[in-house]
């Protein structure tokens, strides 16, 4: 069977109890370089400063998304407002790794969502000050993902 | 591909939601977590 093999990234946008956004992209591996040579031909001050999403002036930022769209970059958004974060809180809150065992429900979600049964996919999965991510990842594991998964954490 | 991922997270509360609607491969999920999903968890 032909099998692509797929590159995922995910990233949380904003901190527990506050709105929070999980952001994944993907596309396929043998796309890397040229997406990413692409990207830094079209944003070239993107070479020389590590500009954050949050930092860039809006339009700036609709121009990225744009330009990943029309290189056929997959991308998907959760939203998990201060609402979402308190329902749970109420409920699970007194339990031991609270954040991380939501994080992983959110990251069975967006990834089950994006993937590609059959296929490999690569997840890198960028490691946040306020979350033991072992933790997490250990939790969206313990579900036997139907899909063969790498997980990495940067 | 982090740096990616990081403008596609912070683009949700940033850029109109129309717009990004219109896109052919952005798509907003629900935030609803499953009852399966938190008893496994919990």
């Amino acid at each position: 069977m032909n099998k692509f093999s797929f590159n995922f990234g995910v990233d949380i946008s904003g901190t527990p109890y506050s709105n929070t956004t999980l952001g994944l992209g993907c596309f396929e591996t043998r796309r890397y370089n040229k997406i990413l040579n692409d990207l830094n031909r079209s944003f070239p001050e993107f070479r020389r400063s590590r500009n954050k999403g949050c930092t860039l002036k809006k339009n700036k930022l609709k121009d990225v998304i744009k330009f990943l769209d029309d290189s056929k970059v997959h991308m998907y958004v959760l939203p998990f407002k201060g609402e979402d974060w308190n329902y749970h809180k109420q409920r699970y809150g007194q339990k031991g790794f609270f954040k991380e065992k939501i994080m992983a429900c959110l990251y069975f979600m967006i990834l089950s969502k994006a993937s590609r049964a059959g296929y490999k996919n690569n997840v890198l999965i960028d490691n946040d000050s306020w979350m033991n991510l072992h933790k997490a990842l250990h939790g969206a594991r313990n579900w036997q993902m139907q899909i063969d998964m790498i997980l990495t954490s940067q | 591909m982090i740096r990616i991922v990081d403008f596609i997270a912070s683009s949700y509360s940033r850029v109109n939601r129309k717009t990004l609607e219109k896109l052919e491969h952005f798509k907003i999920l629900n935030s609803e977590i499953p009852g399966d999903y938190l008893r496994k968890v919990f």
